[in-house]
């Protein structure tokens, strides 16, 4: 996609959140993730793949998202995830501490 | 968080290496592959597309690499090739590699086994419940300077009613014993205690039951067994509850049975390993008499046991048992002679069974091993200096290829861990083997010394060692190599071992040795030199060749109650009679072949704190000064055969024999009377003292012909003096002589005796014909031991000789290893110094000069070593001043030899390669480059 110069690196913290959000609705690859936050994000942010694997490696193993292969077309396999039950409460509860953390920001801002 | 899978998928990416990167490889293809899709879609080329995509991912090889260092199992990775390097390292070094794990397994093994001793006496709980908290409550007579006495029943009541400092109290006293009839008499010891007693020991009986109170409440005749003793005289039989033992007790005709209620587990044992049975004190055949009396020393002998309440502590309890004495003082005071009074000692039961003199001495012999580990350390941090003084370079190359130092730190740091690990191990094998061999050779001498082994105690000891051990040799040359300034060592060509801050780091690794050795020497010297004038102390008597027997007399059958009524005419008789038959015997022993004479006495090496007292007519009983007397009956031959010197006077003779019984069953004095006509009228019996009892008793006196008496205010009993003898060291030669009255031995039934024969062989070669003539001139009669005059001598400073050994062993390999250090150094130097010795010897140095050279160098810096160990020494022997005998801690002789014997062997240590250097080859020194 176009390379808006003005977006930015997603911050480790909100990059797993993001995941989780992507994968709520259903199971999707690397790509796909990316793809989906870079377009709801309007490209203001920009999803740098290094941290997205550790991402994965961190999220699969914590239990917060399973990992399946599927096979692709000419003969290549593709790694899909999913969302626990595990990560939809871990989802929500950083969904909570993002909203609550931005009201607060909004406020000082604000005032 | 999930712990299942943090575990799960790590192992599998340790173990599935390639299938994991695989799987790592396929996600990031498919990425680039939609990636360049996409591209693609925006009208690029796919070549085009297939670039754009490749960078806007970036490294590809970094990410993978990221993703794989983020999980623990990478660290753990690292670990395992650092440790492969590492072993790979050592085994291309096989020399270097076994020097260091033989100086390592002997310095983390001799820690080790003198650990697994202090684990085994002084750390490893008794096998009690709460056993930390146990203390022994006894009297402590202040008035006659006796510790640690028995209490009567009365007053161990009243503190365990008065007292709160204590959970609980229960009291014992043991006693000799023989168990069976006849054939199948034996000898052992029980213990009569209170009924609460197993369960405030937190033991119960492996089968049946324990005391109870209402065996007590009943005074049944029940006992609980020691396993020991089940499997001997039971057979270890299942259905042993309910059987019967017969027991022979004082003041019972022949032996009574009790009924076996219950069995104890193998590793149990109160208060001693000798004790094998356990009645209830109200079985106890003065039991009802005793139990009223508060005063009298008959009624207090029994000890009392507590359990400290959580939170408090000896010292309170002592207070408070202090104020509960005064009370009963107070309350029950008795003029008697020997009252001992209501103070109470309280002692932690460990302490009681492994002396706080031990528990010192085994401390401080920890510390010396500890001073040699060091010493084996600075060996091993001394060659890894100098291995690694030849890996400069390969460590230079690596910084400057770009290494974290803190990698290289780590590399090395494991290096040492990996020869500290093997050390220590090869140690742990070491030291068990030596600790199995110490428990069987010193078992009997010293305490809990049987249960020694090597624990999990012991073994986390060992891992600590070894890791500090690493630490220590390995840090500073690890720090020292990674840091290498990249590029200067790269110019220099440098050799093994050299680096001017390589060398003076080794010059004080030696400095260091040779004083902790020094330090290590001192102490060894000291104990050496106080064994020595221990066994310079004359004994008073000659024990060599000297056959010890004890022996009890045999039962007599019990009175008539005719007899009873003519017990003035009947006893005397029969006391002569006895007395007439032993005579008979030490007159056939001594006619034997290769015996020279033979004598008995009561207990030729006292045990226990005998305190008989006596009163001197005309005397203030105040004035009879406190501390021990013993009385000690014997035979009129004892002193000859043990060649106890006469002072003055005369020894015994048989005709004082039969004075004792005519004093012994004369009339009954009225109590009346005054003392000086009590004396009048009375029978003395002639008794002969020692130099010490004159001393205390008759200080510039002459006492001959002087009396005493006892029981002054009852029964009162005279004695008179009619010789001095010289004194005896009959508690051990390091112990005080007591003063003693020896008077005439008459056996009495069931009494015990120490026979002592003086031969001109080896005394053990006769005791069985002496057995023999034991056994048929009194049949019945028992002999527990056998053994020599010097060995039981011997045994006295058993503990003494074992800090000796120990500390002298511990000396000699801080002194091996100190020599291998100074070897190693001037080794070292002499190569680094070659060309300059070829030079010399060149222009005309003889090999003396050569010699003398490298000798003068090389003995430079233990000199100061030595120098700064002797004040090291000098102010740390203090703390071992009590476990000295004869000596102080700063002996000038023991320094002097100290001195020495380092000395000599750093000289010896200089002088090999020193000789190597004189022979060099000034032609080939100088074409070196």
């Amino acid at each position: 996609m176009a390379e808006d110069p003005r977006s930015t690196d997603v911050v480790q913290g909100t990059l797993d959140m993001l995941i989780l959000k992507s994968l709520s609705l259903q199971p999707m690859h690397g790509f796909g993730i990316t793809q989906r936050i870079e377009q709801i994000s309007k490209g203001v942010f920009r999803v740098n793949p290094g941290s997205l694997m550790l991402a994965f490696q961190r999220l699969e193993r914590g239990g917060f998202i399973d990992a399946e292969w599927r096979a692709t077309e000419n003969n290549r396999r593709a790694k899909y995830y999913s969302l626990t039950k595990s990560g939809r409460s871990q989802l929500a509860q950083e969904t909570r501490e993002w909203e609550r953390r931005s009201a607060a920001i909004a406020r000082l801002l604000e005032a | 968080m999930s712990l299942h899978r943090q575990l799960t998928r790590g192992l599998r990416a340790l173990f599935r290496k390639e299938t994991a990167s695989r799987e790592l490889d396929d996600e990031v293809r498919h990425y680039l592959d939609m990636a360049t899709q996409q591209h693609m879609r925006t009208g690029m080329s796919r070549a085009d597309a297939e670039r754009a995509a490749r960078v806007e991912f970036g490294s590809v090889e970094a990410a993978k690499e990221e993703v794989r260092e983020s999980g623990w199992e990478s660290s753990l990775d690292m670990l395992g090739r650092d440790v492969r390097y590492a072993l790979r390292g050592l085994r291309r070094n096989p020399a270097f590699t076994a020097v260091v794990v033989a100086t390592l397994a002997l310095g983390i093994g001799a820690t080790t086994a003198m650990f697994s001793v202090v684990n085994a006496v002084m750390l490893r709980p008794l096998p009690y419940r709460d056993a930390s908290r146990l203390v022994l409550i006894r009297t402590d007579d202040i008035r006659r300077g006796l510790h640690d006495e028995g209490t009567a029943f009365r007053t161990i009541d009243d503190w365990r009613r008065q007292s709160r400092s204590f959970e609980d109290v229960a009291f014992y006293r043991t006693e000799r014993t023989t168990l069976g009839s006849t054939d199948t008499r034996e000898r052992s010891r029980r213990a009569y205690v209170s009924a609460n007693f197993l369960g405030f020991l937190g033991a119960a009986p492996i089968l049946g039951r324990g005391i109870t109170a209402a065996d007590e409440e009943a005074r049944a005749p029940v006992a609980v067994i020691s396993h020991s003793l089940w499997q001997r005289r039971f057979a270890a039989d299942s259905h042993v509850v309910g059987k019967t033992l017969l027991l022979e007790e004082g003041g019972k005709d022949g032996p009574t049975p009790v009924t076996v209620v219950g069995v104890m587990d193998p590793r149990f044992y109160f208060p001693d390993k000798q004790t094998e049975l356990w009645t209830p004190a109200t079985i106890y055949w003065r039991w009802q008499r005793e139990s009223i009396e508060r005063a009298p020393e008959w009624a207090r002998r029994w000890t009392a046991i507590g359990r400290l309440r959580p939170g408090v502590s000896v010292d309170a309890a002592r207070d408070e048992l202090g104020v509960i004495g005064r009370r009963l003082e107070a309350e029950y005071p008795s003029n008697l002679p020997d009252f001992s009074g209501y103070v109470a000692s309280v002692v932690p039961v460990l302490d009681h069974v492994a002396g706080k003199r031990l528990q010192l001495a085994l401390l401080l012999l920890l510390g010396a091993v500890g001073l040699v580990l060091l010493v084996a350390c600075a060996n091993v941090a001394s060659l890894s200096l100098a291995r690694g003084a030849a890996r400069h370079q390969e460590f230079a190359i690596r910084r400057a290829l770009g290494a974290d130092r803190w990698r290289l730190v780590r590399q090395l740091l494991i290096e040492s861990f990996v020869l500290s690990g093997v050390g220590g191990a090869v140690g742990v094998m070491f030291a068990t083997l030596g600790t199995r061999l110490l428990g069987a050779v010193a078992a009997a001498r010293l305490p809990r010394l049987d249960e020694i082994g090597t624990d999990a105690r012991v073994l986390a000891f060992a891992a600590a060692l070894s890791i500090l051990a690493g630490l220590l040799f390995g840090v500073f040359p690890a720090v020292r190599m990674s840091g290498a300034n990249a590029t200067e060592s790269l110019k220099e060509a440098t050799m093994a071992g050299s680096g001017v801050a390589v060398r003076r780091a080794r010059g004080l690794l030696v400095l260091g040795e040779c004083c902790l050795a020094v330090m290590v020497l001192a102490g060894a010297g000291l104990l050496l030199r106080s064994l020595q004038r221990l066994h310079a102390v004359d004994p008073g008597f000659d024990p060599s060749h000297v056959l010890a027997m004890r022996i009890e007399f045999p039962r007599e059958a019990p009175e008539t109650a005719e007899e009873r009524t003519q017990v003035s005419r009947i006893a005397p008789a029969r006391a002569r009679g006895r007395e007439q038959t032993l005579n008979d015997l030490v007159a056939r022993i001594s006619a034997m072949p290769g015996v020279t004479s033979a004598g008995f006495t009561d207990d030729m090496f006292i045990g226990g704190e005998p305190h008989a007292s006596i009163t001197i007519p005309g005397r203030e009983a105040a004035s009879m000064g406190t501390g021990q007397l013993n009385e000690s009956p014997v035979t009129p031959g004892f002193f000859g055969a043990m060649r106890v010197p006469l002072r003055s006077g005369r020894y015994l003779t048989r005709e004082d024999a039969f004075t004792k019984v005519r004093a012994l069953w004369s009339s009954p004095v009225a109590t009346h009377l005054s003392l000086a006509e009590k004396e009048r009228t009375a029978v003395h019996e002639p008794v002969v003292v020692n130099e010490a009892f004159v001393r205390r008793f008759f200080p510039g006196e002459d006492p001959l012909g002087k009396t005493f008496c006892v029981d002054p205010t009852n029964k009162t009993y005279w004695y008179q003096i009619v010789g001095v003898v010289g004194d005896m060291h009959r508690q051990g030669l390091d112990r005080q002589v007591i003063p003693e009255y020896f008077g005439s031995l008459l056996p009495s039934p069931s009494a015990r005796a120490d026979l002592m024969v003086r031969t001109n062989a080896d005394p053990l070669t006769i005791a069985g014909t002496v057995r023999q003539l034991v056994t048929s001139a009194m049949p019945g009669s028992l002999i527990p031991s056998v053994g020599t005059a010097d060995r039981q001598l011997g045994d006295q400073s058993a503990e003494r000789a074992f800090q000796t050994v120990l500390l002298t062993l511990f000396a000699g390999l801080a002194l091996s290893l100190a020599a291998v250090g100074i070897y190693g150094v001037v080794h070292y130097a002499v190569a680094e110094r070659t060309r300059e010795i070829g030079v010399r010897i060149a222009l005309g140095a003889s090999a003396a000069d050569v010699v003398a050279l490298v000798v003068r160098q090389g003995l430079r810096l233990p000199f100061i070593g030595v120098m700064l160990g002797l004040s090291a020494a000098l102010a740390g022997t203090r703390v071992m001043s009590h476990l000295l005998f004869g000596v102080n801690a700063s002996d000038p002789i023991t320094y002097a030899g100290v001195v020495l014997v380092l000395g000599v062997v750093s000289f010896g240590a200089c002088l090999v390669p020193a000789r190597r250097a004189a022979r060099v080859d000034p032609v080939m020194a100088l074409r070196r480059e």
